[in-house]
């Protein structure tokens, strides 16, 4: 029975093929909005996790800001609004944090906004960071030198270290040592060229890592006053396994630096990312909400031409009824039309989505992942709007009189 | 005989207040298994009424209707479909085709509300379809048929499910004279197997077919004539000059029933 309501919505769907198609069309592009952004969603997910995975489990994150911790002692929220303002932490808390039981290793990051120029009158390179740091970021953070040195305590103040892809494209080459290059404007003697980093985009740290050029603390607080801004302290602890006492630890020392004032928070790995995490859910949620929008609009395109088509069909409605349809029989077989245009709408959505994720993921740097929970939430969803486009539609049509029906001139 | 339908004191009226109009009023009718009754009458005189609410497309405002002895009034709305689904066969003026199907999906489209599965569905529809010389059109479209053959199509439909009555609304309506002859031999042929028609038609020589006349003015049933004639005498192809006569009769009638509205109306005007 079910079989033959297809093949009866089938039929009647293909006699008005470009109508069909256009209604289709509405749901496509409301399905592939939504497949698109939780695929990156889910995507962008998945990159965070393989980066929590890449920090390793020893790192602690410093940063100023308020979090808060539920009873067990996990980050619940972060106010990552405090990271936009100054810092509260401070080159004595380094050397203290640096002291602190548990701690093998600690560096501090301290940006810079100002250009990188390879000649002074030049332009300058775009999407750069400028990080002031000690020896140990190297260590902390993972990083290989390809050739020359990282930064050293005995070397010269206005000596930099540049990222991989920024030495490739200021000197043309990752082993170009020895050249100057201009950070606001002062000279600086290129010491050492990164290896490629190897997390592909930098969601967790804000900063590209490839793209930065690192400098010595001393240079970073000659261009801000003398004073250090250190947005936050990243450090290695001896052992994962004691992360948690370490951070506690860690904890009581800036504490006790700061008055007890509750202005910083010590983030375990999976923690650091919490502020990327947030703003990447306010993201998916918000574009979801628009892609949502769309689909609306398919769905209420589809709402629009099953109208049409019943009053168009009115007498074959009064014929159907004739013969001995019943209301529920006519439902259906409206209902399934409906269906038929919205699930036919999901599968092609699901399509597209796929490689219109890939397109904007490429932009993006995210691999886009399509679960099998994405592919049923947007099956599901594309079959409840022909349910719930349809069903108004189909009422009509069922409750049409037969009489009326069959007096109606074709 | 067994009565198939069984009508008391029925009537029918459309629009409320002052703008009703009685399309049917109090009638009374039994129609017997194997009749073959057809309803005359000028239009408004409320065969179509009749037609549709003996066809449980429409309900009476007053009085019972008992089909195949049993009460209508107090069947569901799912169960009214049903019997129209088993029970009742219908064949209209312009035969209510679906276009989108081809012919024998719509002789087995009763069969599809049925639950029937298909391939049992097509072979049935098959089978009548060969009855009616219809074999080899099986899987043409409504479109590419002739009209004589369009309502053959739809005689198969009426009667795919073996209903008890078959209800014809101007089945020749739509039809030239040599078509018609054809249409309604087949009927009587149906007729002569045992079915019950009823059928609705202006035409007094397809009344001939016909063992029961019905005359209808005005929502009431003005004449009933029950003549059992031999359909066909093999000598002649007319029917019986009697018959005819009485037909014809009646046909002046009607004639005369018009002329005198039509003088009434035309005095009204005057004054």
């Amino acid at each position: 029975m079910l079989m033959i309501d297809v093949r009866i919505a089938l039929k009647s769907l293909r006699a008005t093929r470009v109508r069909t198609g256009l209604t289709i069309l509405g749901i496509v592009v409301g399905v592939a909005a939504i497949t698109t952004v939780f695929a990156l969603g889910e995507g962008a997910k998945a990159t965070i996790r393989d980066q929590v995975r890449q920090l390793g489990d020893d790192l602690l994150t410093i940063r100023s800001g308020q979090g808060t911790r539920d009873g067990s002692g996990n980050l619940i929220d972060y106010n990552f609004w405090a990271a936009l303002g100054s810092s509260t932490i401070t080159e004595y808390d380094l050397e203290k944090v640096q002291e602190t039981k548990g701690v093998k290793v600690a560096s501090p990051l301290m940006a810079i906004t100002g250009s990188v120029r390879d000649d002074p009158e030049g332009q300058p390179v775009k999407n750069t960071s400028i990080i002031a740091t000690n020896v140990e970021f190297a260590q902390v953070a993972g990083l290989k030198v390809h050739s020359g040195d990282f930064l050293d305590d005995n070397a010269s103040r206005n000596t930099v270290v540049l990222g991989n892809d920024l030495a490739i494209q200021m000197l043309g080459s990752d082993t170009a040592i020895g050249h100057t290059v201009f950070l606001r404007g002062e000279p600086f003697t290129v010491i050492g060229i990164l290896g490629k980093h190897s997390v592909p985009t930098n969601l967790s740290d804000l900063y590209d890592y490839n793209r930065s050029a690192f400098i010595p603390m001393d240079a970073g607080k000659a261009f801000n006053q003398g004073v250090a801004q250190i947005q936050q302290i990243n450090l290695r602890v001896d052992s994962g396994k004691e992360i948690k006492a370490t951070a506690g630890n860690v904890q009581k020392t800036i504490a006790s630096n700061h008055d007890d004032e509750d202005d910083f928070v010590v983030l375990r790995p999976e923690e650091a990312l919490t502020l990327t995490n947030n703003v990447l859910r306010v993201a998916t949620q918000f574009s979801s909400a628009i892609a949502s929008i769309s689909l609306l609009v398919g769905g209420i395109g589809i709402m629009n031409i099953m109208l049409v088509s019943v009053t168009e069909r009115t007498r074959e409605i009064g014929i159907r009824k004739a013969v001995g349809a019943t209301n529920a029989q006519v439902l259906r077989q409206f209902l399934i039309e409906a269906l038929v245009m919205s699930v036919v709408g999901g599968v092609i959505g699901i399509a597209l989505a796929y490689g219109l994720a890939w397109l904007v993921g490429n932009i993006f740097h995210i691999v886009p992942i399509i679960t099998w929970q994405i592919f049923a939430a947007s099956m599901l969803v594309a079959l409840a709007v022909g349910i719930v486009f349809g069903i108004m539609p189909a009422l009509k049509a069922a409750r049409k009189d037969p009489i009326e029906a069959l007096r109606q001139i074709q | 005989m067994k009565p198939v339908i069984e009508i008391y004191n029925l009537s029918k009226m459309f629009g409320i207040g002052d703008a009703t109009t009685v399309a049917l009023d109090n009638i009374t009718l039994r129609i017997d298994k194997g009749e073959f009754v057809c309803i005359m009458g000028p239009s408004g005189s409320g065969k179509t009424s009749l037609m549709n609410i003996i066809g449980l497309l429409d309900a009476p405002t007053r009085g019972e209707y008992y089909l195949e002895e049993k009460p209508v009034s107090e069947l569901s709305q799912r169960r009214r479909a049903r019997y129209r689904r088993d029970r009742i066969g219908m064949i209209f003026q312009n035969f209510n085709l679906l276009a989108g199907i081809n012919v024998i999906e719509n002789v087995a489209l009763p069969l599809t509300y049925k639950g029937m599965l298909h391939t049992r569905r097509l072979k049935q529809a098959s089978k009548l379809l060969t009855t009616f010389g219809l074999h080899e059109r099986e899987y043409y479209m409504p479109y590419q048929l002739s009209g004589g053959q369009l309502q053959r199509v739809a005689i198969a439909r009426a009667l795919v499910n073996k209903p008890a009555i078959i209800l014809a609304d101007e089945p020749t309506g739509n039809l030239d004279s040599k078509s018609s002859e054809i249409i309604m031999s087949e009927l009587s042929e149906i007729h002569q197997k045992g079915n019950t028609i009823i059928m609705v038609t202006h035409n007094p020589e397809i009344a001939l077919y016909a063992d029961r006349i019905i005359q209808m003015v005005d929502g009431k049933i003005a004449s009933d004539t029950k003549e059992p004639i031999k359909m066909r005498d093999p000598s002649r192809k007319r029917p019986l000059n009697s018959y005819r006569k009485a037909a014809e009769a009646l046909e002046r009638l009607l004639d005369r029933d018009e002329k005198e509205k039509t003088k009434k109306k035309s005095k009204r005007g005057k004054k």
